[in-house]
């Protein structure tokens, strides 16, 4: 086992905060209709990945995320496993995040999922598993990249001593997959929907680091089927590639809600008449749904004729009547999830619910079965985090990154973040949690 | 075989002048088995406007367009004149999209309730179902317009009892889904009316069907469709997005005559 020394970085603690300050490392949270904008806590003992789990988390991931491109392409053409039976057309057509507007159109290179934020936890065994895959508009990269940029100016002695992967390339990483998918050599842009986003901090940064423009809405217009910049000149100059940061629904207000002020109306005829590359893809909601999470080692031997590597968490469908019966009767001890909701929300405990409420709970399987998934409790690790001055354990996950463009790449390190709440499951940072730089040590 | 002229029009007077006026349009019909272009349909936009036109992945025509100069009036045009055969489409390859519910046609508590009450008999035909369905949806809705919206759901509109043929459609839809089997939302025109109608598409044995659940009748001849999809989100004839602080007045007529 290495010897890794951290603990100047928990006595400069104080000053790498301030420089978090300093630079506006926020995340934006609306609470009771009240957008509130604070610090995202950033706890210094680093998260440690031994070179050797990384080697198989990062084997899993590439396999795991190309087989997700594989499926977002077979979906939106021949769909060859529903044919096959692999996974019932019901899972595709009821997702939320099925577009039928994206049947037949094929992405610039063929990728959907440029950045796929892939979720891990670690068992007590040591055993990693996936819990979920964000392949829309995955955030949080910015985070432990600017957490490095800071310590390492902050601590230097701490990186001499201490042989680990740099993970402030992230930037690099994206501007490599954003100029492969580039359509006609054009402008670079991220979209963002502007200051009250929550992840705002993160789009402004992004552009910074990668040097590609961050682009308003209304900076950009359509004509002739192609995207154009007008920012502030007159002159428009053809963009080729669009890092967007709004989702599906609020993209295009002529094929998606009308009523959006955030998108750029007629964006999607010029996706799909290929004219530029939109990162991530319109319609990736099919492949990372919750439901459709259960069937991805399936795709991953579908699609690839090989084993999945990583694990999927045990996870139950109550659409399968063998599974339904598993479910109802073992309520008490698995946690249920609602397909529909994301960022920690519709996530349900059976060990925290009293019998009316485990008859209510029950009763919802039964009326929608496809809208619910059940899942063993995984017993993740602790990790510890300073609590003032005492060290205390948090459970934690890991946010992996993958990027796809000529190469499907992996990001040496990711973004660890854990409950604040000592009882809590949950370490989503809409639910208020903190965030830890993630170290993936090289070969000694 | 009946002979339709139609002229759909469209005038939009803004109060102030507005400009990054971007549109997209589906007014073009449909040629199929079904109907067929005597003449080339015609369309006009004004003010003039950069525009493609292109299909959709439910296989409308669609026209998309830009105006940047300032306006204060926009105006669509599209008129030809179509043969009518008997409504029936030839699809071997149903997409099956259709047979799910869709964000406008999804049912909740109310409709699977009269759903659960309807007992349509499996073994009767697919047509006489359709029929048994419409005639449902004509004792639940009465016809009343300016009660419901564009984003109005089937659910929503059963619980006002009223609606418009859009309500009609999706209601009808919900029901025949539900019931297994596929029906899309169709649009365009029929004779006589001064506005756009939307009626109900079924699947039968490879074919499509129509039946206007408004009128509760079978569609023989004498539609005329520009456009379909899983619901009216799925497909409306316009629609557009400009900047600039205006009041905007509609004005839209359908002329249709033998």
């Amino acid at each position: 086992m290495e010897v890794v020394m951290y603990e100047l970085l928990i006595k400069q603690r104080d000053t790498v905060n301030k420089w978090m300050d300093r630079f506006g490392v926020r995340f934006g949270i609306y609470k009771n209709g009240v957008f509130n904008e604070q610090l995202f806590p950033f706890d210094p003992i680093p998260r440690i990945i031994t070179n050797e789990d990384w080697v198989e988390i990062e084997t899993g991931l590439k396999q795991r995320v190309l087989a997700l491109n594989k499926f977002l392409y077979d979906i939106y053409h021949e769909k060859k496993i529903v044919k096959d039976g692999v996974i019932p057309e019901e899972f595709i057509y009821s997702s939320s995040g099925y577009l039928p507007q994206c049947e037949g159109v094929t992405p610039s290179k063929n990728i959907y999922s440029h950045i796929s934020g892939i979720d891990l936890v670690q068992n007590k065994d040591g055993t990693w598993y996936v819990l979920e895959d964000n392949l829309r508009i995955p955030s949080g990269a910015s985070y432990p990249m600017i957490a490095r940029s800071i310590t390492r100016k902050v601590s230097p002695e701490t990186f001499k001593t201490n042989i680990l992967y740099d993970n402030r390339n992230y930037s690099a990483l994206l501007r490599k997959t954003m100029d492969y998918v580039n359509v006609d050599n054009g402008l670079e842009v991220i979209l963002t929907p502007g200051r009250y986003n929550s992840a705002y901090f993160e789009h402004s940064y992004l552009a910074e680091k990668a040097g590609v423009l961050l682009a308003y809405a209304d900076d950009l217009i359509v004509e002739d089927d192609k995207v154009y910049y007008k920012g502030l000149y007159d002159k428009k100059e053809r963009v080729g590639v669009i890092y967007r940061r709004i989702s599906d629904d609020f993209l295009d207000p002529l094929v998606f809600e009308s009523g959006s002020l955030l998108g750029v109306p007629n964006l999607f005829r010029a996706y799909s008449e290929g004219n530029v590359a939109i990162v991530n893809a319109f319609g990736n909601g099919v492949a990372d749904d919750k439901g459709i999470y259960y069937f991805v080692p399936k795709m991953v031997e579908y699609y690839l004729g090989e084993k999945a590597i990583l694990k999927n968490a045990p996870t139950y469908l109550p659409y399968f009547e063998e599974d339904q019966t598993f479910v109802l009767e073992n309520l008490s001890r698995l946690v249920i999830k609602d397909v529909a909701e994301a960022g920690g929300y519709g996530v349900m405990f059976g060990r925290d619910m009293d019998d009316i409420r485990l008859a209510e709970v029950r009763k919802l399987v039964e009326i929608e079965p496809r809208r619910w998934i059940a899942q063993e409790v995984i017993d993740f690790i602790d990790l510890e985090i300073m609590d003032g001055e005492k060290k205390v354990l948090r459970k934690s996950d890991l946010r992996a990154f993958v990027l796809s463009g000529e190469d499907t790449m992996v990001w040496p390190s990711g973004l660890t973040r854990y409950t604040r709440n000592p009882h809590s499951f949950i370490v989503n940072s809409s639910q208020g949690g903190g965030f830890k730089d993630t170290w993936v040590m090289k070969k000694q | 075989m009946p002979q339709l002229k139609y002229c759909y029009k469209t005038g939009v007077t803004f109060t102030e002048k507005v400009y990054i006026h971007h549109f997209l349009l589906r007014i073009l019909p449909f040629e199929n088995e079904a109907q067929r272009a005597v003449e080339k349909s015609r369309y006009e936009i004004l003010p003039k406007a950069k525009v493609c036109v292109g299909f959709d992945a439910f296989g409308n025509k669609i026209i998309t367009g830009y105006i940047d100069e300032k306006h204060d009036f926009f105006e669509f045009l599209s008129e030809g004149t179509m043969e009518t055969y008997e409504y029936k489409i030839r699809d071997p390859h149903l997409n099956r999209l259709y047979l799910y519910p869709s964000k406008l046609t999804k049912p909740a508590v109310r409709i699977r309730e009269i759903h659960d009450r309807l007992h349509v008999l499996p073994e009767i035909s697919t047509a006489d179902k359709v029929a048994a369905i419409s005639q449902a949806v004509a004792s639940l809705l009465r016809y009343e317009p300016g009660v419901t919206g564009i984003d109005t759901t089937a659910e929503e509109a059963l619980s006002l009892g009223c609606g418009v043929c859009q309500d009609f459609s999706h209601l009808m839809i919900s029901f025949c889904r539900l019931n297994g089997i596929p029906a899309r939302y169709a649009a365009g025109f029929i004779e006589g009316e001064g506005f756009s109608h939307a009626w109900v598409e079924y699947y039968s044995d490879g074919w499509w069907y129509a039946f206007d659940p408004t009128h509760n009748r079978p569609v023989e001849t004498a539609y005329i469709k520009i456009a379909q999809g899983r619901d009216y989100a799925d497909c409306p004839l316009d629609k557009g997005v400009f900047r600039g602080l205006a009041q905007q007045q509609l004005d839209v007529s359908v002329k249709t005559e033998q």
